[in-house]
C-alpha cells in the first residue's frame, strides 16, 4: 500500500540527469576527461593551497577592502576584510569540498540504508520509514538547522547534519524507487522463484544494480550542497570565520550585492558551478562505465531502457507501465 | 535602550545591533526646499519588526519610533536638536518642579489635550497610567509593565492627582533625573488612553493603541506594515503628512533597494557600505550624534578577564580610530567613555586607555602571558562577522589569540547570557541621554558575569549619583562614577555610528535627532 | 483497490504522520536555544518574577504536559499566545500563511510556464546546440544561490530597468490585482527557479522519449504535423507526471521560500518563523512549523489523488 503511495511520487522526482550527453563514446570520454581534470585541478590546488595561493587567505588589509577584480596583486579583487579573493577561493576548496563530500556521503549511506530496508521490509515497516521520510520533507530546513545548531557546537558538524536532514529524504526516495524497480525485474523475480533469500537477492542482485544510480545521484548532489551550505552560513550556521569556505564567501558576498560589489559572491559562486558541473559529468560518465559492466553480466537494467533516443535519456517515470523512473535525480531540488 | 533581542534577520543577516550616532561631517537635518507643503503619504522602512505598541510594555527602538507618534510623554526631548544633549520640553505637562529634597515632583498638565477617542486628558488619566504600572490594587495593574518600569519607579512611594490638571509623584529617595527619564522611550511612562485597557484589558491594548499624539493608529499587519493617520484634533502644530506607513524590511539589501527605487521615503539602519551608493544617487544620509554606544563586554565568568591588567591590555590594544575608519568606512566615531554622546554627563575629552600596543604587550607580560598564550573566544552574531574578523586581526598584533564564534542571532543572545568556557568578548549596544543610564549600563554588565561586589567603589559611586539631592553636583557625580568604571577597565567602548537613517530626495525637514528616535510630524514631502 | 478506499487509507495514514509532525514541531520549538522568558524580560525581573511569567505561559510544566497543553491550544485556542507579540499565534500566522500561499502559487505558475517552455525547447531541439545551450543554462541555474540570484533580479528588473517593484506586496498607494501581480513576478521567478528547472529536465526527457517511440514515428510518417503531435500526443503522455512533479514542488516551495521572502520582503510565514526563532517565541515556532508541515502533507495527498485519477496505470505499480 505504502508502495503505491510512494512509487508514483518517486517517478516524478526522479528526473534523469540531463547534462550534455555527447553521442559518441569519444565525446563522452572527453566529457569525463574534462570533469576529471577540473576536479583534479580543484582538489590539487586545495591540497597544495599554501603553494598555489598568491596570498595568505587570512591576511586582511582593511584599508583595501572591496578592491575590484583586476586590481594589482589581486586578480579577483578583495573581500570585506581586504583579503585576496583568489587565495580564499583556492583555500576555500578545502573546507567546502570536504564538507560537501562528507555530507553527501553520509546522507547517501543513511538514506540508501533506509530505502533498502524499506524496500525489503513488509508494508508496515516500509510505510513507516517512507512516511517518516515524507515528514522530513515537510520541515523548513533552516529552522531545523537552527535547532540542530543549538544541540551541537557551531561548525562543520552542524552543517553536515543539516545537509543530511535535507538530503536524506531525497536519497531515500530515489533509492527506494530503484530498489522497488529492481525487485520487479524478471531476473530478480526469477531468483526469488528459485528460492534465493533476501540477503542473497539484496547483495547479489539488487545492490550491485542500485549502486550505479546511488553513485550517480550522489555525485550530482555535491555542487548543490556547497550552495546549500552558503544558505546556512548566511544565517550563522556554518564554517566559522575567518576560515575560507565557498559557502561562507557566497553568504558574506551576497550582503553587498546592492551595495555594488556583485563580484564578491560571484567568484566563489562560479567556482561552485564549475565543480558542480564537473561532478555531474563525472556522474554521467560513471554511469556509462558501470552500465557497460552491468549489461555484460545482467539483463538490461530497465524494461524501457532502450526505447529512449540514446538509451539513457529514458524518462521511465513519465509513462512507464509501472511508473518507475530513472533514478538519477535532481540534486538541486533540495530547498535552500 | 537596552538592546533588545529583536526579531528577524537570521536570513539576511540584516539584524545587527549596531545603531547610534556621533559627530561627523554633513547636515543632520534635511531640507531647505522652500515652504512646507501639507499632505502626502510617507513610508518609512524599519529594519526589524516592532514589538507591541503599548506605552508601558514597549521595548526596542523600532517599536517606539512608531509609537512615539501615537503616545506622548509628560516631558519630551527636543528632537530637532542634532547635537549635544537634547533640551527638555513640555509635552503633556506644561511645567514641572521638584521639592527641595528632590523626592517630590509636581507636574502641571496641559488642559487642551484629548485622547484619540475624544476623551479628555487630565490628572486622572495620568493616575490610571501610573496605577497600571505601580498600584497592585488597581484592577488593571499590569505585572509585565510594572516589572519593566521597576527600575525607575521602584522607589515611588506615593502618586496622586493634586487637582484636575496637577499630578504629584513622591519617591522614597531623591530622584533628580526623573523628568529626563520620563522623556525616554522604554521602561518609562508615555501616556496611553486608560479607557482602552479598562474596556479591552491590558493584553489587548497593543492591538488598538490610543494616546494623545499627532498620529492615530489605523492598522497593523505583522511582518508587513503599520499604518497611522494624522490626528485631525491634535492640540499642537498640525503635522504635514496625511499618513505614516512603517514597513518592516529586515533584509539590509532589500531595504536600501526599496529606497533607491522610491518605494519608501526613509530607512533605518543604513549600512556603512551603502552610504556612498545612496549619496551618489541623490539620497540624504544625514550625519548626527545619537545616544547609542557600541561596546565590547568582557565575559567576567572567564577568570582570565577578571585580571584588570588583561582588560586594560585589551583596551590599549584596540585602535578605535582605525576601527571606525576601516570597518565602518569612517561613518562612526571612536568612543572612549561608557557614556554615549548625547548623554547629559558625556565628556568628549575623557580617555580610557589610548591605543598603545606596546603598553598592551607589557601589561599582558605583567599578567603572565607571553605572546600567544592568552586566548579566548570572540562571540558575535553573524551580522557582525566582519567586525569580529577585524578584532581578531587587531588582537593578534598584541599577541592575543582569539577564536571567532559566530552564531545565528538567537544562539548569540543565549550564549552571552550563559557563556561557555573560553568566551572572552561579546558585542553590545546600549545608550540613553539621561545620566542615570550609567546605572542601566552597569547593571547590564552583571548579565555578562560581573559581580558588583567586586567593584564596591564603582557600585557606591553610582548609587550616590543616583540618589543625590544636589542638582549642581549631579552631573559631576555621574561623571565621577563613570571615571571609576573606566579606570577599572570594566568595559571597552568602541564606536558610535554617525550615519543611521537615509531619506528620499524629496523628504524635507527630517532631523537625525541626538537620541534614538525621531519626530515625523515636522517632515513634509516636496515635489 | 478502489480509488475511494485508497484515498481513505491515505487519509487514515495522515493521522499518525500528523501526530509525529506535531511532536517534532513541538520539539524543534523547545530545542531553539535560550529561554524565551529570559530573552524577553532579561535583567528587569527578579528570578521569582521570571518564574511567575514562565508559569503564565505554562513553561514550568514538564515537557510532555507542555506538549498536550500546546495541542489543546492549537485545537481550540488559536495556537496559544505569542510570547513576543502577545497575540494569538494563528492571528499572526494566518495572514502571513495566506501570503506565502500566494507566493507559492506564483512560484508554481513560474515553474509550470517556464519549466514547460524550457524543457520543450530543449526536448524538441534535442541533439542540437539549442538543447545543449539550454541545458547548460539549466545546470547553471540549478547551482545558483537563490539569495544572490534574487538580489541580481532586483538590480536588473527594479533598479536598472525599473519595470518591477523591489519588494513587499503592494505599492505605496497600491492595492488592486495588477499591483499585486507586479509585486509577485520577481519573487515567483526566484521561488520557482529550482522547481522550474526540475520540471524542465523532466519535460525535455519526456519529449525525447515520446519522440523516440514507434507510434510517434508512425504518426509522423503519416504526415501529421509535428506541432500537433507534440501538443496532443506528447502532452497527454507526460501530463500525469508533470502534475505529480508540480504538486511535489508546491510542497518544496512552501517549506523553502524563506530566503525568497527575505530578499523580496514578502510578508510570509518564513519571515515570521525566523522572527519567532530570533525571539525564541516557542508558540509561534511550533504553530508555524505545524502549519507548514500539515500544508505540505495535504498538498502531497492532493497530488497523489490527482495523479491517480489522471493515470490509472500507476495504480498497478
Amino acid at each position: 500500500m505504502a508502495d503505491l503511495a510512494t512509487a508514483p511520487k518517486n517517478a516524478s522526482r526522479l528526473v534523469p540527469l540531463p547534462g550534455r550527453r555527447p553521442r559518441t563514446v569519444t565525446g563522452r570520454n572527453l566529457q569525463v576527461g574534462v570533469a576529471l581534470v577540473i576536479i583534479a585541478v580543484v582538489v590539487l590546488s586545495s591540497v597544495f593551497a599554501p603553494l598555489v595561493a598568491p596570498h595568505d587567505p587570512l591576511l586582511s588589509d582593511p584599508a583595501s577592502k572591496y578592491l575590484p577584480p583586476g586590481s594589482p596583486g589581486h586578480l579577483l579583487g578583495t573581500d570585506d576584510q581586504g583579503r585576496d579573493l583568489l587565495s580564499r577561493i583556492i583555500w576555500g576548496g578545502r573546507t567546502s569540498l570536504l564538507i560537501a563530500v562528507v555530507a553527501v556521503a553520509f546522507s547517501t549511506v543513511v538514506g540508501s540504508a533506509l530505502a533498502i530496508v524499506a524496500g525489503f521490509a513488509g508494508p508496515l515497516l516500509s510505510g513507516l520509514i517512507m512516511r517518516t521520510v515524507d515528514v522530513m520533507f515537510a520541515f523548513p530546513v533552516i529552522i531545523v538547522a537552527v535547532a540542530l545548531a543549538a544541540l551541537f557546537a557551531p561548525g562543520p558538524s552542524v552543517v553536515i547534519l543539516a545537509i543530511a536532514f535535507a538530503v536524506i529524504p531525497y536519497v531515500s526516495r530515489v533509492v527506494f524507487a530503484e530498489v522497488k524497480q529492481q525487485k520487479g525485474q524478471d531476473y530478480v523475480e526469477a531468483a526469488v522463484s528459485l528460492g534465493a533469500g533476501h540477503a542473497s537477492i539484496l547483495f547479489r542482485e539488487v545492490l550491485p544494480n542500485v549502486t550505479t544510480q546511488i553513485i550517480v545521484y550522489a555525485t550530482s548532489l555535491v555542487g548543490g550542497m556547497v550552495v546549500f551550505a552558503s544558505s546556512l552560513s548566511a544565517v550563522g550556521i556554518g564554517v566559522q570565520p575567518p576560515t575560507a569556505d565557498w559557502g561562507q564567501m557566497i553568504a558574506t558576498g551576497a550582503r553587498v550585492v546592492i551595495s555594488g560589489n556583485l563580484y564578491v559572491a560571484l567568484f566563489p559562486g562560479l567556482m561552485v558551478l564549475i565543480v558542480a558541473l564537473a561532478f555531474n559529468w563525472l556522474g554521467d560518465g560513471l554511469r556509462d562505465v558501470l552500465d557497460v559492466r552491468q549489461r555484460s553480466g545482467a539483463p538490461s537494467r530497465r524494461k524501457t531502457g532502450d526505447a529512449g533516443a540514446d538509451g539513457r535519456d529514458t524518462p521511465v517515470g513519465a509513462a512507464g507501465p509501472d511508473g518507475h523512473a530513472d533514478a538519477s535525480g535532481p540534486a538541486e531540488e533540495v530547498p535552500r | 535602550m537596552r538592546r533588545i533581542v529583536s526579531g528577524v534577520a537570521l536570513i539576511a543577516a540584516s539584524a545587527v545591533l549596531l545603531h547610534g550616532c556621533a559627530a561627523g561631517g554633513g547636515p543632520a537635518a534635511t531640507g531647505d526646499a522652500g515652504e512646507p507643503v501639507e499632505g502626502g503619504d510617507f513610508v518609512s522602512a524599519l529594519y526589524l519588526e516592532p514589538r507591541g505598541l503599548d506605552p508601558h510594555r514597549q521595548v526596542f527602538w523600532e517599536t517606539y519610533r512608531v509609537s512615539r507618534h501615537i503616545f506622548e510623554p509628560l516631558v519630551q526631548e527636543d528632537l530637532t536638536q542634532t547635537e549635544g544633549v537634547p533640551d527638555l520640553q513640555p509635552a503633556l505637562a506644561e511645567s514641572w518642579e521638584s521639592s527641595d529634597d528632590g523626592r517630590t515632583w509636581t507636574f502641571t498638565l496641559r488642559q487642551d489635550a484629548t485622547f484619540h477617542d475624544g476623551s479628555r486628558f487630565d490628572a486622572e488619566a495620568v493616575h490610571q497610567n501610573v496605577q497600571r504600572v505601580w498600584d497592585e490594587d488597581y484592577e488593571f495593574y499590569d505585572e509585565e509593565a510594572a516589572g519593566r518600569l521597576q527600575v525607575w519607579f521602584g522607589n515611588l512611594s506615593e502618586a496622586q492627582p493634586v487637582d484636575d490638571f496637577t499630578y504629584e509623584f513622591t519617591f522614597s529617595e531623591p530622584f533628580l533625573g526623573f523628568p529626563r527619564i520620563l522623556a525616554q522611550s522604554m521602561y518609562t511612562l508615555p501616556i496611553g488612553n486608560p479607557a482602552v485597557w479598562e474596556e479591552h484589558g491590558n493584553d489587548a491594548f497593543a492591538d488598538q493603541p490610543e494616546g494623545t499624539g499627532p498620529y492615530r493608529f489605523v492598522s497593523r499587519a505583522i511582518g508587513d506594515r503599520i499604518e497611522l493617520e494624522r490626528n485631525e484634533d491634535y492640540y499642537g502644530d498640525r503635522p504635514y503628512l496625511d499618513t505614516l506607513t512603517f514597513r518592516i524590511i529586515p533584509n539590509n539589501q532589500t531595504r536600501v533597494a526599496s529606497l533607491l527605487n522610491n518605494e519608501v521615503d526613509h530607512i533605518s539602519y543604513v549600512q556603512p557600505d551603502d552610504v556612498e551608493t545612496l549619496e551618489n544617487a541623490g539620497f540624504n544620509v544625514p550625519e548626527g550624534t545619537g545616544a547609542q554606544l557600541i561596546y565590547l563586554s568582557f565575559n567576567y565568568d572567564n577568570p582570565q578577564l577578571q585580571d584588570e591588567r588583561v582588560r586594560k591590555a585589551l583596551i590599549h590594544g584596540l585602535d578605535r580610530e582605525a576601527l571606525a575608519e576601516q570597518v565602518f568606512n569612517g561613518y562612526a566615531s571612536p568612543q572612549y567613555s561608557f557614556l554615549p554622546p548625547g548623554n547629559e554627563a558625556y565628556d568628549p575629552a575623557v580617555r580610557d586607555f589610548e591605543y598603545d600596543p606596546e603598553a598592551a604587550r607589557e601589561l599582558l607580560a605583567d599578567a603572565g602571558y607571553e605572546p600567544g598564550e592568552l586566548h579566548f573566544n570572540l562571540v558575535v552574531d553573524v551580522a557582525n562577522e566582519n567586525l569580529a574578523q577585524w578584532l581578531q586581526d587587531a588582537y593578534g598584533q598584541i599577541g592575543v589569540e582569539t577564536e571567532i564564534v559566530s552564531l545565528d542571532r538567537v544562539s548569540y543572545s543565549a550564549r552571552v547570557y550563559n557563556s561557555e568556557e573560553g568566551d572572552g568578548l561579546s558585542l553590545d549596544e546600549f545608550g540613553e541621554t539621561n545620566a542615570e543610564w550609567l546605572f542601566n549600563g552597569y547593571n547590564g554588565l552583571t548579565g555578562r558575569g560581573l559581580d558588583q561586589d567586586d567593584y564596591p567603589e564603582v557600585t557606591e559611586a553610582i548609587q550616590e549619583a543616583l540618589y543625590t539631592d544636589d542638582e549642581d553636583a549631579r552631573i559631576q557625580q555621574w561623571q565621577e562614577a563613570e571615571a571609576l568604571l573606566r579606570e577599572n577597565a570594566l568595559v571597552i567602548p568602541a564606536v558610535n555610528l554617525t550615519r543611521y537613517y537615509a531619506t528620499g530626495p524629496n523628504v524635507q525637514g527630517f532631523t537625525f535627532a541626538s537620541t534614538n528616535w525621531y519626530d515625523l510630524s515636522t517632515v513634509w514631502l516636496s515635489e | 483497490m478502489g480509488t475511494v478506499k485508497r484515498i481513505g487509507w491515505r487519509l487514515l495514514l495522515m493521522l499518525p504522520i500528523l501526530a509525529l509532525v506535531s511532536v517534532l514541531a513541538f520539539l524543534i520549538g523547545v530545542l531553539t536555544p535560550g529561554d524565551p522568558i529570559e530573552a524577553q524580560y532579561a535583567n528587569r525581573f527578579t528570578a521569582e518574577q521570571l518564574d511567575q511569567i514562565r508559569a503564565t505561559y505554562g513553561l514550568d510544566l514538564p515537557l510532555w504536559q507542555q506538549y498536550f497543553v500546546w495541542l489543546k491550544n492549537v485545537a481550540v485556542d488559536g495556537g496559544g499566545i505569542s510570547i513576543v507579540l502577545g497575540v494569538p499565534v494563528f492571528d499572526i500566522l494566518g495572514p502571513n500563511f495566506l501570503n506565502t500561499l500566494i507566493l507559492t502559487l506564483g512560484g508554481v505558475v513560474a515553474c509550470v510556464v517556464f519549466g514547460m517552455a524550457i524543457g520543450a525547447t530543449a526536448g524538441i531541439f534535442h541533439r542540437t546546440w539549442i538543447d545543449r545551450a539550454v541545458m547548460l543554462i539549466v545546470q547553471i541555474g540549478s547551482n545558483l544561490s537563490i539569495y544572490w540570484f534574487g538580489l541580481v533580479l532586483i538590480i536588473v528588473f527594479s533598479l536598472q530597468l525599473q519595470w518591477l517593484p523591489v519588494g513587499g506586496m503592494q505599492s505605496r498607494n497600491g492595492g488592486g490585482f495588477a499591483d499585486l501581480l507586479a509585486h509577485l513576478v520577481l519573487p515567483s521567478l526566484a521561488a520557482g527557479l529550482i522547481s522550474m528547472l526540475v520540471l524542465a529536465r523532466f519535460v525535455r526527457i519526456g519529449i525525447i522519449h515520446e519522440v523516440g517511440t514507434e507510434h510517434f514515428k508512425t504518426f509522423a510518417s503519416q504526415g501529421i504535423p509535428r506541432w500537433k503531435l507534440y501538443g496532443k500526443h506528447v502532452g497527454r503522455n507526460i501530463l500525469p507526471s508533470a502534475v505529480n512533479i508540480t504538486g511535489l514542488e508546491i510542497g518544496t516551495l512552501i517549506t523553502g521560500v524563506i530566503f525568497v521572502e527575505s530578499v523580496f520582503n514578502w510578508p510570509g510565514i518564513g519571515t515570521q518563523l525566523l522572527n519567532a526563532v530570533n525571539g525564541k517565541d516557542y508558540p509561534v515556532i511550533q504553530g508555524g512549523i505545524l502549519l507548514v508541515a500539515a500544508c505540505y502533507l495535504v498538498v502531497n495527498l492532493l497530488t497523489d489523488i490527482t495523479v491517480d485519477s489522471l493515470n490509472p496505470r500507476l495504480r498497478r505499480a
